[in-house]
Formats: structure tokens, sequence, C-alpha cells
């Protein structure tokens, strides 16, 4: 049974504002990577999953419970980390993980405090209101672990904090997904997301585009390579073989081409008869990949 | 229902203005019965001993500056203050979010701030209750005790009322702009029409205002009095109370928190 839930979830807020029809499910021990840029929908599908507001149709589940109206169960088991992290004025960062506990049930706060000893917050006990970005984040993300939750739900962790603790909180992340915790990781980081997810979804104007698993893009069947000649007008001789090329540059005397696994045998037989000065792999990253969606934007948004 | 770790944390955020108000009140209380005392037994002045009459200072004039004017003036910066920062102001600034986001009710939270707002009114007069009857007691002032605790209860209940509406805009709105719009402008416009009623010996259309306004079903003349119209003006009091605090409960259940 899938862990989170997001059935056909509609919300219109107007003026393409909102999602609309927005499906996903994350499986027990499924790190699910939510990508789009600021406006795209990310923080209102988030919303419902913790059952602050009611869809106008569709539904969000989760451990197969709907949300709406049910909140206080289903948040039971979910460490939420919101984009925006705000916190009740007069109070230390002590005092609110020390609430915070009090209301989740949480027997000690050992959690938290190994979370704050890992991304090495030592002043706690400050106010909050006179902390930094990043201390108020590493605040909300000690506040997210406190109870131990089997369920993650971050919407840009990270933000706020230096690359170096970026790192160190993907670590953590990592360690969590290890435990077989399910997490929904809202970004828009790509290494991030690439690091840690085994699934993406991509979304733009409050609609998924696209969904993939990280394989298919870290290990994908298909392999582009660039090959640099090293002869004048070997790019227009090589032009007329039967490959698959992805570009073709004469100018520069050099070619993409791309094959699969199973051809490459065949792309170096056929390469041995030219003068070449290099052939590399040209890797597809979650960045060309998120590119292809969003590069369409400016002229008239249409995917 | 009840969040005990949100009551805790509602008290120890709002406590320090319910101090405040409250000393203000019992000082003030206690000042103007003492010097009520002093002018009504000083011979040089006219005062009769009990008589209450002395230099032309009537006990029941000063109850009722002190309950129409003091209390309710202070009492409704109370009021105003802590019921927008219960709800709406937790839902502006985004703090609410820790919250909502554990396991706890919707109804949990409204409940427990309710309870809060209209317990530390009821705590505050009980208060000035408590010392206004010390000071009556140790000065033998002639103030018939059962009217002085029905004033107490009426001031308690009018205060029902206007929290109630606070709570129920601090319950509607997501942003303190508006709650404090509809929370702190409905009490200052019935404070406003009460006064304006108070003309009317000068012009007769001016008695309309009373109609506009809660304020004057909290009269200290007719409770001194043991009025009968005292039943149902109770009762109004405490039925536009108890309706805004429960539609509030009801309305922030349903609502959309964009936390």
């Amino acid at each position: 049974m899938s862990v989170i839930q997001v059935e056909n979830l509609t919300k219109d807020y107007g003026d393409r504002r909102g999602v609309f029809g927005v499906s996903f499910e994350i499986n027990q021990g499924e790190v699910f990577g939510f990508l789009g840029p600021n406006g795209a929908g990310k923080t209102t599908t988030i919303r419902h999953i913790l059952g602050f507001i009611k869809p106008d149709s569709g539904k969000t589940y989760v451990n197969g419970i709907e949300t709406w109206g049910n909140a206080h169960n289903t948040n039971r088991d979910i460490g939420y980390i919101p984009g925006e992290i705000a916190f009740p004025e007069k109070m230390t960062g002590m005092d609110i993980i020390k609430w915070l506990g009090e209301l989740s049930g949480a027997k000690n706060l050992d959690k938290a405090k190994e979370v704050l000893d890992l991304l090495q917050l030592k002043n706690a006990a400050a106010n909050v209101k006179r902390m930094s970005k990043g201390m108020k984040q590493k605040i909300g993300i000690a506040c997210a672990f406190l109870h131990d939750p089997k369920i993650l739900i971050l919407d840009e962790p990270s933000s706020g904090l230096d690359p170096l603790m970026q790192d160190t909180f993907t670590e953590l992340l990592r360690r969590q997904k290890a435990e077989g915790k399910t997490i929904l990781l809202s970004s828009h980081i790509f290494s991030e997301v690439e690091k840690t997810c085994d699934r993406v979804a991509i979304i733009k104007q409050g609609e998924i585009v696209t969904s993939f698993h990280m394989d298919e893009i870290k290990r994908p069947k298909f392999k582009t390579f660039k090959v640099k000649f090293s002869k004048d007008g070997e790019s227009r001789r090589i032009a007329n073989e039967k490959l698959n090329f992805a570009e073709i540059n004469h100018e520069k005397n050099r070619v993409r081409i791309t094959v699969l696994d199973a051809q490459i045998k065949g792309l170096l037989k056929t390469l041995s008869a030219y003068e070449i000065e290099y052939l590399s792999e040209t890797k597809l990253t979650l960045e060309q990949h998120f590119m292809k969606f969003y590069s369409t934007q400016s002229s008239g948004g249409a995917v | 229902m009840f969040s005990k770790p949100l009551f805790k944390k509602t008290i120890k955020d709002n406590y320090k203005l319910w101090l405040g108000i409250t000393a203000a009140l019992t000082v003030m209380l206690v000042l103007l019965l003492v010097m009520t005392n002093s002018v009504i037994n000083n011979p040089d002045i006219g005062g009769r001993p009990n008589g209450g009459g002395g230099g032309g200072m009537s006990i029941n004039l000063v109850l009722e500056q002190f309950y129409t004017m003091f209390a309710m003036l202070l009492g409704m910066i109370y009021v105003i203050i802590t019921a927008n920062k219960l709800i709406a102001a937790q839902i502006d600034n985004g703090s609410m979010a820790v919250l909502m986001s554990r396991p706890v009710k919707r109804n949990q939270v409204s409940v427990t701030q309710a309870v809060y707002l209209f317990g530390s009114i009821a705590a505050m007069f009980s208060v000035v209750m408590g010392v206004g009857l010390a000071v009556i007691g140790a000065t033998g002032l002639n103030i018939a005790i059962g009217g002085f605790m029905l004033l107490n209860l009426g001031i308690v209940l009018f205060f029902l009322s206007i929290s109630g509406i606070s709570f129920l805009a601090s319950c509607l709105f997501n942003v303190s702009s508006k709650s404090l719009l509809m929370g702190a402008g409905i009490p200052v416009l019935f404070f406003l029409f009460n006064m304006l009623a108070g003309f009317s010996g000068m012009a007769e259309f001016m008695e309309l205002f009373k109609y506009l306004s809660l304020n004057t079903l909290f009269s200290v003349s007719d409770i001194m009095a043991y009025s009968t119209n005292l039943i149902w003006q109770f009762i109004i009091l405490f039925a536009v109370g108890a309706g805004c605090y429960t539609a509030g409960i009801w309305y922030f259940k349903k609502k959309d928190l964009p936390l």
C-alpha cells in the first residue's frame, strides 16, 4: 500500500494558480522528489497532504486515511519542514523543541539533539527571533525529526543552509532513507534531489508534466556520445552513416550520437573508420531533463 | 477538545497583558472606593456616615464610572489584543504551521484558545471583585454585597459577548488587519454608540443608538436596583457570546489554513 497518495487533486486559486488534477503515490521507504519553481504548486500539494486545506476536488491520503478532517491522526507519523519556517514569538529554540515534543507525545528529545549536533547548532537556547535564517532552518529540521516520524514531508528543507550544511543534510536524508522512512522532498536544488530521490515528479503551473525513476536519468538505456574529429570534413562524411544523431556541427567538426547500450559495439566499429580527436559520453542530468519542460516557458508556456 | 501543552503556552504568551490590565483595574477600584469612603465620612464636606450622599458623591455613580468607563475600556483593550493574538495573528505570521502539523485537532486548538480568552476575563473580574469585596469589608462602605457581585457577573457576561465577537473575527480571517477591523471595530462602535445614546436627553433620536450597542445591556443602575430587565439583558449577552464562540470554533474547523 502506498504511504502517501495524492489522487486527482485540484485546488483552483484563479489566474491559473493552484494545482490541477495532480496525482502521485509514494510507497513505503521511497524518496520522492517534487521538482518545480516557486509558485508551481508544490507547497499547495503539501498543504493538502498535511490537512491544512480542503481540496476543490480529489483527495489526499496518508496511510490510507484521507487527510482532510483527519489531520490529527495522519500527522502523527509525519515530520514536516515548512517552506517558510515561522516560529512562535518569544521562545528559544530549545523551548520550541520541548513544546513540540510535548505536543507530539515524544518520550524524549534525543532525536532532536542528535540532529542539532549533526548540523552543528550550538546555541539552541537563544531566542529564535534573533537567529539567522540558517539557524532557524536547523531548529526547524530538528523539530521535524524529534518524534522519529515514519514519514518526512520536506518543503525546500535545505534553504538557508550553507553548501557544506546542505551536504550534511543530504547525508541525514540518506540515513533516514536507509532506515526505511518514506520521504517527500520538494526542492529546486537539483543536486539534492539527484543524490537522494528514487523517483521524481516535475510540476509546472499546477500540473505534473512528467514523473520518472532517477535510474532513467542516472543509468539510461540510451547513451549519448560526443565525437570530435581531427580531420576536416569528417563530420560531413559521418552524417551519411545510419546513426541516430542528436547534433551535427560541421563548423566545429563534431557530432553527438545517441545509441542503445547494445549498439555501442557497432558504433565503435563505425567510428574506427574515422580520424577522431576525442570521444566522450554526454551524461543526462536532472537539470537538463528539467529544463526540457521549462525552457519553453518564455515562449507561451506550452509544454 | 482541549490541549494542555497549548494552554500552557497560551498563558505564557499572554499573562503579561492580563496582569497589567488586572492590576490597573484593581488599583483604580481600590482608589475610587477608598476616596469615596473618605469623602462620605468627612463631615467637613457634608458627608453623613453611611449616607451615601456626601459632597454629592453617590456610590452608585462611582461604580457606574468604574464599570462603564474604566472596566469597559481596559477590558476591551485586553480582549481585542488577546483575541487577535490567539488565532489570526498566528496564521498571519505562519507560526501556526508548527502547531497544526502535530497530532492536534482543529477543535482542540480553537476550544483551548477560547477557554483561555473567556477564562482570563472571568479571572480578571474575579480578582477585581475579590479585592473590591475586601475593601468594602474593611471600610464598611454602604454597598450591597449582592449587587456588587451581580455587577461583576454582568461585566463578565458583557465581555463574554464582546470577546465572542473578537474571537469570531480571529477565527474568520487569516490576516491580523482584517481580524482587527472586525474584532476591534465592532466593540469600539458599540462603545461609541452607547456614549451617543447617553445624549438622548438632548435629542430624542439619539436614543436609537442604544439599540445599536451591546453596551446598553450592561446597566449599573438596573443591576444595583435588581431590575427585572436584568434577566433578558443577561440572556442576550450570554446568547451573543455563546453564539459567537460556537461560530468561531465551527468555522475554524472547516476553513483552509494557508500555512
